[in-house]
């Protein structure tokens, strides 16, 4: 290992002092720079590693402690030591055990009988590498895979020169019903309705598709039965297995689209009602009033009909005023006042 | 001061009794009825006296050419002499009146049925 200016922290958890001091003149003919601290039982370990010095290179665990089991043990020192390896010192009966335990996420073990410094040194060494390795890289990519796969957005991965597709998440399985073998042997325009073809080899030509594009696109899709749906997609282009690729998020906004379909249809309906108000009905009962009104000024009407008359009139100017609040009612319904 | 008083309807009815109202409003003695746009088009073109000003009581709704119709109509050709246009309407759509600002000619919008009231107002503003 390259000798570098870095200290070491390295926490011996051990009850038996023979075999503390043992180690920690091991330890000390390393040739690093060293900081080490000791625990004689599970719970002063668990001090330490709660407290503000928790942060260790390395652990080397006895898996023989007074106050906990070593199955209990394992676990429990899993859990507190965040991302520090942990190095368990076993005696040659417990040989097993520390085997099972290195699937438990121990990263190495040591038999103390056998103990040497370089023998301590390689593992070490090594579980500080792989820990690093194994955080730069797999944790990294099983959590952003995480993000991807258990997203319940559908989402998929595409090759920008071929529209294959790369990969796709358990959303987009259950939403377009193909498989994800029958996904991975298709590319994208396959999903949409062939009378579309024509607007994907327009963007296919585009050059905004090699651009990072949050743009909301509102596309139309063809899931495997054959059904149409609405969709809201976004994109943007990320690196894939070192290739550009094209992350693609779909949002299956198909009810929305049929609510407001039937919206748009009742108040075009309304609309309808209204005008028919405004001229149709309006325009007879129009007429009415203006002959009433002559009627009245002609002044030619016998008395006993000049009442009725008013009568009328009043009946029509209620009629009147029944229409003029059913045409400002429906004037309220204007859709072209919505701004996209 | 000599004007032409022109009224346009397709009912006949409404003809009839606005010319009678526009009478007694004291607005004109012999106001000019049309019961189709194009036959409004026809005595424009061929009316003697072309520097008496016109008021058009205009109907909005008529089958073949409406309302609207006759106002680009006079419109695109220029019109000769000076009109004035009350558009007479039984309608009580508002998006009428909003069209209506578009259209430099037009002084009032009356709604029917017309009254005596509000034609002596017009007299008052307009001649």
């Amino acid at each position: 290992m390259n000798k570098d200016d870095k200290t070491y922290s390295i926490l011996v958890v051990e009850d038996n002092l023979t075999d503390s001091n043992r180690i920690e003149q091991l330890l000390m003919q390393l040739d690093f720079d060293l900081e080490i601290k000791s625990a004689k039982n599970f719970e002063e370990a668990s001090v330490i590693l709660s407290s503000d010095e928790k942060f260790f290179d390395v652990v080397l665990l006895d898996l023989t402690l007074p106050d906990i089991s070593a199955d209990n043990l394992v676990n429990e020192m899993i859990d507190k030591v965040l991302f520090c390896p942990i190095i368990v010192l076993t005696s040659n009966a417990d040989v097993d055990f520390s085997i099972r335990s290195i699937s438990q996420g121990i990263s190495d073990y040591l038999i103390k009988e056998d103990l040497t410094v370089a023998t301590l040194y390689k593992s070490i060494v090594c579980s500080i590498e792989r820990k690093k390795i194994f955080f730069s890289y797999d944790d990294a990519k099983t959590r952003y895979s995480d993000l991807f796969h258990l997203s319940p957005l559908p989402m998929w991965v595409y090759d920008l020169g071929t529209f294959e597709f790369l990969d796709v998440n358990e959303a987009v399985i259950k939403k377009y019903g193909y498989t994800k073998e029958e996904f991975l042997k298709m590319t994208v325009k396959e999903i949409w309705p062939e009378e579309d073809y024509p607007l994907f080899d327009e963007g296919v030509h585009s050059f905004d598709q090699y651009k990072n594009n949050f743009k909301k696109r509102y596309l139309r899709h063809q899931k495997k039965n054959r059904d149409i749906i609405n969709v809201e997609v976004q994109s943007n282009i990320i690196y894939f297995k070192n290739q550009k690729v094209k992350l693609v998020m779909a949002n299956d906004i198909t009810k929305q689209i049929q609510y407001i379909k039937t919206i748009e249809n009742q108040n075009k309906s309304l609309k309808d009602i209204a005008w028919t108000h405004s001229h149709i009905v309006r325009a007879p009962l129009a007429k009415m009033m203006s002959i009433i009104d002559f009627m009245k000024e002609s002044g030619k009407m016998p008395t006993e009909y000049e009442d009725l008359l008013g009568h009328f009139f009043d009946s029509g100017d209620e009629l009147d005023n029944i229409i003029r609040d059913i045409v400002k009612n429906t004037e309220t319904i204007n859709l072209n006042k919505i701004k996209n | 001061m000599n004007c032409n008083v022109v009224i346009v309807d397709d009912d006949e009815i409404i003809l009839f009794l606005h010319s009678k109202i526009i009478q007694k409003a004291g607005l004109h003695k012999t106001p000019k009825t049309f019961n189709s746009a194009e036959k409004a088009l026809f005595f424009f073109e061929n009316r003697p006296n072309k520097e008496e000003p016109v008021l058009l009581f205009l109907d909005i709704n008529m089958p073949v050419m409406d309302g609207w119709g006759l106002l680009d109509r006079i419109h695109q050709d220029h019109f000769e002499g000076e009109i004035k246009v009350v558009m007479v309407t039984s309608s009580v759509d508002r998006a009428d009146k909003e069209k209506g600002g578009l259209y430099p000619m037009i002084i009032d919008f009356v709604e029917k049925p017309l009254s005596k009231e509000k034609l002596q107002q017009l007299k008052e503003r307009f001649l």
